[in-house]
């Protein structure tokens, strides 16, 4: 991603109880509300952490897309164009570097205190 | 954090926003016969701000404050050309919180709520789920609906919304079937004739009305209404008819799944409510004489009061197209006062030409700008000038330009509608051109000669 200017870390989330990385995602809807995922343990069924989302993209982005340009204001026809084109490659690379990052360098630190420093708006 | 300004796109970003201000410098340096120093500056601003709609450096709505800050810098600054002192500059400042502005955001909120609460959803399977398995039905029941829906929330939404709907649809088609161009080419279409109907419906009808106004030739709800309206059933039904025939259904039938109605709950009907009474206290503001820009605040006040909308919500709403609407009719001010848009009108030989002519001019002229650059930029480039031409009512005219803005059907950089529909890889660009041509075409012939005969 050369596209990116920022400082970028990437971690795996781990339970703090039995440290495994096996999760599952219990979603939740309530109409008006923004969506809310509740991260469980799939090892030992503990509450891991909980994630409030402002997006979602499957990996049908076409109709992720679709999705999220119910919620934007967009005037351009030109721009639009150029995000409909690019938007499922960048995700798919996206993920793929992400993954690299993890297998090569994961951040150490756990996941508040990366956010508590580098990202204070990120907690909810 | 290392934060990098000098990228390679923003790199780009500088030079064509330099060029740009360099081509306006340049231009309002021109000594051209019959314009005073104030109008040559101004067609400087005009100039820029027409490159940097067009070659789109950055966002739209950045052009906006880019107007704004030369209109104070070089016209409105103390013994300047247009003799402005003290905090007149404001004159320039002020569309940016219009009434029509005001309009506009309250019929996004009512959208953003709508939306938040699934009842675009409601509404589009609703409708869907009546229309039976004729294929041309199909697509009327989509299109009307599309077009029901982008007279209230935005074309884009509307879009996203329908497309969604109608691909599950448009798979059962076996591949090959022509058909299948037409339900997907029928949407956008239909949304961007859907947004003529209403002030709210498009930035373009809000832009002309804020001129109007500005011009104390004021049009309100009901009155754009009664022009809009007829023209979008007019064009729907149309755009229907040559879709079907452009692309005949070989086959007769087609089933549809679409899931079972659940009961409304009462957060959705209460948005329903409201939603309904300010439609109605917007299309009476003549009977009972609270402003439309007033009613719009309403929903403001109910929606984010009672908390059925957040601070995520207000954040999300479509702050630029308001920015982009401010920024037209500022540019619009500065052309009025400083003259330059009497003598653009004066340079056109419009004396003992035809009404009708100068309408189809003015329609055309609009068709192809917002063919190839956003409807918004459009009509902020075109509506100052047209409103001067005195052969023809500015009503008239602005209205015409307006709803002419909207028949961007031709290519999938037209309108935001178009490219989401063409980024569903049914339809390439040749198919989108062969439909939308015509449509085009159509819709230019009937808004000149429905505002031109009827009003």
């Amino acid at each position: 991603m050369a596209h990116k200017h920022c400082k970028e870390t990437a971690r795996l989330e781990h339970c703090e109880h039995c440290g495994s990385t096996e999760m599952k995602n219990n979603m939740y809807f309530c109409k008006g509300e923004n969506i809310k995922v509740y991260v469980e343990c799939a090892k030992c069924g503990r509450y891991v952490t909980r994630y409030t989302l402002s997006g979602y993209t499957s990996n049908k982005t076409y109709e992720s897309l679709l999705r999220k340009f119910r919620f934007l204001s967009i005037n351009s026809g030109k721009r639009t164009k150029q995000t409909v084109e690019s938007f499922g490659k960048e995700v798919e690379q996206e993920f793929g570097h992400v993954r690299d990052l993890i297998r090569t360098q994961e951040d150490e630190r756990r996941i508040e205190e990366i956010i508590e420093t580098d990202y204070r708006e990120g907690l909810d | 954090m290392k934060f990098v300004i000098l990228t390679g796109e923003n790199i780009k970003t500088l030079i064509v926003f330099f060029l740009s201000l360099a081509l306006g410098f340049v231009v309002s340096r021109l000594p051209l016969p019959g314009l005073g120093e104030a109008g040559r500056i101004t067609l400087g601003i005009f100039t820029t701000a027409a490159l940097l709609w067009v070659l789109e450096p950055f966002p739209l709505y950045v052009t906006s404050f880019v107007i704004v800050i030369l209109e104070v810098i070089f016209l409105a600054r103390e013994g300047g050309p247009l003799g402005l002192s003290g905090n007149q500059y404001t004159i320039f400042l002020n569309p940016f919180f219009d009434s029509v502005v005001v309009l506009f955001l309250g019929g996004f909120v009512m959208a953003r709520a709508v939306k938040r609460y699934g009842l675009d959803e409601r509404i589009s399977r609703g409708i869907m789920r009546r229309v039976g398995v004729k294929p041309s039905i199909v697509l009327l029941g989509m299109m009307v609906t599309t077009a029901f829906l982008s007279l209230w929330i935005s074309n884009t939404a509307t879009t996203a919304l329908m497309v969604a709907v109608a691909i599950p649809i448009i798979k059962r088609f076996p591949d090959g079937e022509p058909f299948r161009h037409a339900l997907i080419l029928g949407i956008p279409f239909a949304s961007n004739i859907g947004g003529i109907g209403t002030p709210i419906g498009t930035p373009p009808n809000a832009i002309a009305m804020g001129i109007l106004n500005q011009m104390h030739r004021d049009i309100n709800f009901i009155d754009w209404m009664i022009r809009g309206i007829p023209v979008v059933v007019i064009l729907t039904a149309l755009c229907w008819i040559m879709l079907c025939r452009i692309f005949p259904p070989r086959i007769h039938r087609i089933e549809m799944e679409l899931d079972e109605e659940e009961p409304m709950d009462r957060k959705s009907k209460f948005i329903l409510v409201v939603f309904s009474l300010v439609v109605l206290l917007w299309l009476t503001s003549p009977y009972h004489g609270i402003p439309a820009a007033v009613v719009a605040l309403i929903p403001l006040v109910v929606f984010f009061g009672l908390r059925l909308l957040g601070g995520d919500d207000l954040n999300d709403l479509g702050w630029g197209i308001l920015f982009i609407i401010g920024g037209g009719m500022s540019l619009g001010i500065a052309m009025r006062e400083s003259g330059l848009s009497q003598w653009i009108v004066g340079l056109i030989p419009f004396a003992g030409m035809n009404k009708i002519a100068i309408l189809f001019i003015f329609a055309v002229a609009a068709a192809v700008m917002t063919t190839f650059i956003s409807n918004s930029a459009t009509a902020n480039l075109l509506l100052p000038i047209v409103v001067g031409v005195t052969a023809v009512s500015a009503e008239t005219s602005a209205v015409v330009v307006a709803l002419a803005a909207s028949a961007a059907m031709i290519l999938p950089i037209s309108t935001p509608p178009n490219a989401i529909a063409y980024g569903s890889g049914l339809i390439d660009v040749r198919t989108m051109m062969k439909g939308g041509s015509v449509i085009t075409l159509i819709s230019i012939v009937v808004i000149v000669l429905f505002i031109y005969l009827l009003f």
